[in-house]
């Protein structure tokens, strides 16, 4: 009896470790989702409102009403407030606190890091197809996780409930 | 008074120690001129200046400090928040509000539309600080004449460059707007075309208009005086350099509609006043009760004279 209730709880661990892997995967491609919302809004911001960078954050962010959301109201209004700081010291600094809480990868934390980048155009047309790529390769980065989510979900599931079960016949 | 942060914040935070002893004048300093590879020139009450290496200003340079095109260009992506594409429409005007009220005048190499207008400025290689100085009761002595029975009277203030008539026309407008010992306070409506008269920055007045007042910023005179009576129905009108004949027939309608108006001129002399104003076709049409005449004497701004719609002198010197 003892060793069946092991075994139940052993499959169920295992069940549980696949389950979580699934919810990091969906996590991580909602988190995705929500910086492409985030950046088509700043588009719009720039493309029709001419708002100048931390002016359109500090929207997006209000709109947004997240965690995300809040860093680029806090980003926004430190480049505002005239401190003195660069745009790019600004984004830098901000921006890997709010990276430590998400599931993104190393290539993703890199593209958003790489965001100044893509700013500075003295040219509104350009400054908006600057932006409208940026935003392109996040949803680009978005339906490749989703794609491999998809795909991975069941294997993971699968696995791990196999691996639980064999583990259990093999200690019985 | 200004304070040598509200200089400071003109600057990104790398060139901020540099311009510590500079913005130590902060109350005097009138502009600042940088010009790629050439001496940086500061104005200090009247008189130029050139800024030594160590930030300090001295009339005989041993050290000067030289500007390089990369502060340049850093300080205008500063000024305009990292978003130089939301102002390209002032760059292509040549200049940019700064917080404070403050203008940043550039000049570079202008890039032309198909129908030769200005787009922009690339290549921006000169810039010229203006420091703006809001003088609250700069209109404290001028103010009795302006009033009559209560009423504003409509005014022109004529005054050759840098004797502040724009610092003159901004404390008017603060008094008549709150209400002052002649008359009460009443709605007041600015067409602040070059956004000197409340220095707005992103929508917001950097300078005290008043509370009764509403700014209509970036908009050329004419056009802006008509928009600001349909919408704001104001008592008082206030507009900086009046330039062509569609101003003037725009301030004649504003008058028409039972405003009165507030305006400045650029005159060097009485006689270019008289000209100017004779080329204006004022004389026939009397639009104006007041006439201000401002100058510069001995370093300071002076009202010269005070006279009424006739040109009968109201009152000579008035130290403003």
């Amino acid at each position: 009896m003892l060793k069946l209730a092991g075994a139940l709880l052993l499959v169920m661990g295992c069940a549980g470790f696949g389950l979580c892997m699934c919810r990091e995967m969906e996590t991580h491609t909602a988190q995705l989702r929500q910086l492409v919302r985030a950046f088509t809004m700043l588009e719009s911001e720039v493309g029709y409102s001419r708002a100048t960078l931390p002016e359109g954050m500090v929207r997006v962010g209000r709109r947004l009403g997240t965690e995300l959301g809040e860093y680029f109201i806090r980003m926004g209004k430190r480049a505002q407030e005239q401190s003195g700081s660069s745009f790019q010291t600004v984004w830098q600094e901000e921006m890997p606190s709010w990276l430590k809480t998400t599931c993104l990868d190393a290539r993703e934390k890199e593209l958003l890091l790489s965001f100044p980048g893509f700013t500075g155009f003295v040219d509104g047309q350009m400054q908006l197809i600057s932006l409208e790529q940026f935003a392109k390769e996040l949803s680009d980065a978005q339906r490749k996780a989703e794609k491999e989510a998809e795909s991975r979900k069941k294997a993971v599931l699968s696995v791990s409930m196999a691996g639980g079960l064999l583990t259990a016949i093999l200690l019985i | 008074m200004l304070q040598s942060e509200d200089i400071l914040r003109i600057f990104p935070e790398e060139m901020r120690p540099k311009w510590q002893k500079t913005a130590g004048f902060a109350h005097k300093l009138q502009e600042i001129r940088l010009r790629a590879g050439k001496p940086v020139l500061l104005y200090i009450d009247g008189k130029e200046y050139f800024q030594e290496e160590t930030g300090e200003a001295v009339s005989r340079a041993v050290r000067p400090a030289v500007t390089v095109q990369e502060d340049l260009d850093q300080l205008i992506a500063y000024a305009c928040s990292y978003s130089m594409y939301a102002f390209e429409e002032e760059i292509s005007r040549g200049y940019l509000t700064l917080p404070g009220g403050h203008r940043m005048g550039l000049a570079g190499e202008a890039v032309l539309t198909d129908a030769d207008r200005v787009r922009n400025i690339k290549h921006i290689s000169c810039v010229n600080i203006r420091i703006s100085h809001e003088i609250r009761g700069a209109a404290d002595a001028v103010l009795p004449f302006l009033y009559k029975e209560g009423r504003f009277l409509n005014t022109l203030i004529l005054s050759p460059p840098g004797c502040g008539k724009t610092t003159l026309l901004r404390d008017i407008v603060r008094q008549v707007s709150d209400g002052n010992a002649y008359g009460p306070g009443v709605t007041v409506g600015i067409v602040d075309e070059r956004s000197e008269i409340a220095g707005s920055f992103q929508g917001r007045t950097q300078n005290d208009v008043g509370m009764r007042t509403d700014v209509l910023d970036s908009c050329p005179k004419a056009e802006g005086m008509m928009l600001l009576i349909r919408s704001m129905s104001p008592k008082v009108i206030g507009v900086d350099e009046l330039g062509s004949e569609e101003d003037i027939r725009a301030l004649k309608k504003a008058v028409c509609c039972g405003c009165a108006v507030l305006a400045t001129i650029h005159a060097g002399s009485p006689e270019e006043a008289e000209r100017r104003l004779s080329l204006m076709k004022l004389e026939e049409s009397r639009i104006f009760d007041r006439y201000v005449i401002l100058a510069r004497r001995e370093g300071k701004c002076t009202v010269e004279a005070i006279l009424d719609g006739t040109r009968m002198l109201l009152a000579g010197r008035v130290p403003c």
